[in-house]
């Protein structure tokens, strides 16, 4: 322990700061490079699937070393569905959704390595399919925005205090359709209002934010994201902000939508119950990994990893008759060094002598159900 | 709005009474004596003046009494002028302060605000690329320049600037606001002056250049780190779009209170450079004034300079309601 905590000696900060620089400067270069389309452009390895993230690496070069904040991850988001990425605070939600966004704050955020394949639409009706991780920066308004909205956590403080709603609206149908009049836009706003339930449009979209109730500024930024008619919607917990019942009117209004626009969600969350009740596909994300994934079934009614177990004996519940919540012993490993074996060894009740060797591998146990836990390697090697 | 804005300005007559109480007690209290000196010189010329002549004269500049309740008469007899707009007459220059305040106040006027301009469109952008190249060499580039700006004290870097640009070189005049040998008209009046304040005005804003930039910089980057920046963004917007647009909007916000401070200082001068370049202004006559023990005057000039802040105050809150919806003037 004393051996992770010490601090760094000057020496070996400057060796830190040295070598972030020169991979930070080359990522950089790579981000904002000219290129062909040819280079990023890939295919699907599953025609169904809209998103798939292959084994992506995004890290932070802090001057205490690199933060291996996404540290191979892999999923896929099948056309038309849901797919709940829950995990602990830290474990990589957020990041993995901002980099499929590219919104990192570079310099010290990158992807490193992997790809993010997308099906994105073109305007000929065509499919055409992008790794968002190679592309340049200066490519990403193709996706951003335009295939691929998101909605933020924070409601309160998502939308520009200086512009009105309306005007923030209109942005949205100005960059995707240049040649939309002004007319043009203020009616689609009008009608996207409409559809996120909000009553009385006309006088919200005169409105400043400043003037809007947090339950209704979520509404709008929802509006926000479905203006350019996107293929996939990130929601980054888009509740945890909110009160109850807003909760779950604004998940109410997700699921709707999602019939309606015929399109995909990510939805990103801590809170269990949401994902059961709107998701059909789970990622499981522990420390920048996925641990365990499949259908919603699966996860809840045949967890595997003891993580995911531990995590589903951790929700409250009311007919429960002990008064303490049960908890998962210890702490997530310093993201700066992680070890070569399981990171949840340390946290684990049913540990094996497997354990302590290199870092359990995806197992699938059932056509959709897969677990990084060596409890299952025997399964692997009986088929 | 006009019901806020006559609350404030009723409030500001308060506020002045106070400040020109403050100042004319501290200057009765200063240890400089216009009448001493004038007599002083007249000594030295090897003519006496009788005691009686002196009590006559400090009874006559209304100095006779320095008691408390003389002040006070003093002070109310100042004030009672001021009631029908006047400043009184100037001990030094030997006329109304009104005249000699606005005869010496265009120059330093037309410096201050062409400092002024310059400044804002030099700092503003280099403050706005700074902070959107945060940590990089350009970054680090402007910093260490306006630093060093900031960092040089007037009467140095201007005579320097006038000893390489206008001794050395001799590409500017050295000093002065007109050339001497030949008398201009029109236009080339105009030129002369410009050639003559352009020194000044390069030594004002490089000095100033810095506190600026950084202010902006600042500003820009805790803008650019908001959430709605983020938002911006993630719709699609170009980073050009999201800088200007949305993230300059909100810089403009802490901005605009900065300006209150500049109203003032736009009339007070620039006192150590106008020394150095001896320029007639107001800040070089407030200096003198001030040696020199002349009361009126300096009443007049500070009491104006007083004014100017508190509508500059006044101005700034205005201008916050425009600049920031979440603002509400009652």
């Amino acid at each position: 322990m004393s051996e992770k905590n010490r601090h760094l000696t000057g020496k070996e900060i400057r060796a830190i700061a040295k070598e972030n620089k020169r991979v930070m400067k080359s990522l950089e270069a790579y981000k904002n490079r000219k290129a062909n389309e040819a280079e990023y452009l890939a295919h699907l390895s599953d025609q169904n699937n809209i998103l798939e993230i292959d084994n992506l690496h995004t890290y932070f070069f802090t001057e205490q070393g690199v933060v291996k904040a996404v540290n191979g991850v892999s999923f896929d988001i099948p056309k038309n569905s849901t797919v709940g990425v829950v995990g602990e605070s830290g474990c990589g939600k957020s990041v993995t959704s901002m980099s499929v966004m590219r919104l990192l704050q570079g310099p010290v955020g990158q992807i490193y390595s992997g790809s993010i394949r997308f099906a994105s639409k073109e305007a000929d009706g065509s499919e055409k399919i992008y790794d968002i991780a190679k592309m340049p920066i200066n490519e990403i308004h193709r996706i951003r925005g335009n295939q691929i909205a998101m909605i933020f956590q924070e409601p309160m403080t998502s939308l520009n205090p200086v512009f009105t709603i309306g005007q923030q609206l209109d942005e949205v149908t100005f960059i995707h359709k240049p040649q939309a009049t002004k007319a043009d836009a203020k009616a689609k706003s009008i009608e996207m209002l409409n559809l996120v339930g909000i009553a009385m449009p006309e006088r919200v979209y005169a409105s400043f934010p400043h003037e809007l109730s947090g339950g209704m500024r979520q509404r709008v930024m929802i509006a926000m994201a479905l203006a350019s008619d996107p293929r996939l919607i990130i929601a980054d917990e888009p509740t945890t902000a909110l009160d109850v019942t807003i909760q779950a009117q604004i998940l109410d209004l997700l699921r709707d939508l999602k019939n309606k626009i015929d399109g995909s969600i990510m939805l990103i969350t801590h809170d269990l119950g949401i994902i059961a009740e709107m998701a059909d596909y789970v990622v499981v994300m522990y420390a920048g990994r996925v641990i365990e994934k499949g259908t919603v079934d699966e996860i809840f009614h045949n967890p595997m990893h003891p993580y995911t177990i531990g995590l589903q004996k951790s929700k409250p519940t009311l007919d429960s008759s002990s008064d303490t919540l049960f908890n998962i012993p210890g702490n997530v490993p310093n993201p700066i060094n992680m070890p070569d074996y399981c990171y949840f060894k340390e946290r684990c009740s049913q540990c094996t002598y497997a354990c302590s060797g290199k870092y359990p591998e995806m197992i699938q146990v059932s056509p959709t159900h897969f677990v990084a836990c060596h409890l299952y390697d025997k399964e692997r090697e009986n088929g | 709005m006009l019901k806020y804005i006559i609350k404030r300005l009723a409030m500001s007559v308060v506020i002045l009474l106070g400040v020109s109480m403050i100042i004319y007690f501290l200057i009765r209290l200063m240890p400089v004596d216009f009448i001493q000196d004038k007599i002083n010189a007249i000594n030295q010329g090897g003519a006496t003046v009788s005691e009686e002549t002196v009590n006559a004269m400090y009874e006559m500049y209304g100095l006779g009494d320095n008691s408390f309740t003389g002040i006070l008469k003093g002070y109310f007899s100042w004030l009672g002028a001021l009631a029908t707009f006047d400043l009184g007459t100037s001990f030094v220059y030997a006329r109304p302060v009104a005249d000699v305040i606005f005869e010496h106040m265009g120059i330093s006027f037309a410096i201050a605000l062409i400092a002024t301009i310059f400044e804002f469109l030099i700092a503003i952008p280099l403050g706005i690329t700074a902070a959107t190249h945060q940590y990089s060499f350009r970054d680090y580039l402007v910093t260490v320049l306006v630093m060093i700006g900031i960092s040089l004290p007037s009467f140095f870097f201007g005579q320097m600037l006038k000893d390489f640009l206008a001794l050395k070189l001799g590409w500017f005049p050295a000093s002065g606001l007109v050339n001497a040998t030949t008398s201009y008209t029109g236009f080339s009046l105009l030129l002369d002056y410009a050639k003559h304040c352009f020194i000044p005005i390069l030594t004002i804003v490089i000095l100033s250049i810095g506190a600026r930039m950084r202010m902006t910089r600042t500003n820009m980057l805790e803008v650019m780190n908001s959430d709605y920046i983020r938002t911006a963004r993630a719709k699609g917007l170009e980073e050009s779009v999201v800088i200007n647009k949305h993230a300059f909007r909100n810089t403009l916000i802490p901005m605009v209170t900065s300006l209150a401070g500049l109203l003032p200082s736009l009339f007070s001068g620039a006192i150590i450079t106008e020394q150095v370049f001896d320029l007639p202004g107001i800040g070089n006559i407030a200096l003198d004034a001030m040696n020199r023990g002349d009361i009126p005057f300096i009443m007049g000039y500070n009491m104006f300079l007083a004014l100017l802040s508190v509508i500059g105050v006044l101005l700034a809150d205005l201008m916050y309601g425009l600049v920031d919806p979440r603002v509400k003037l009652e």
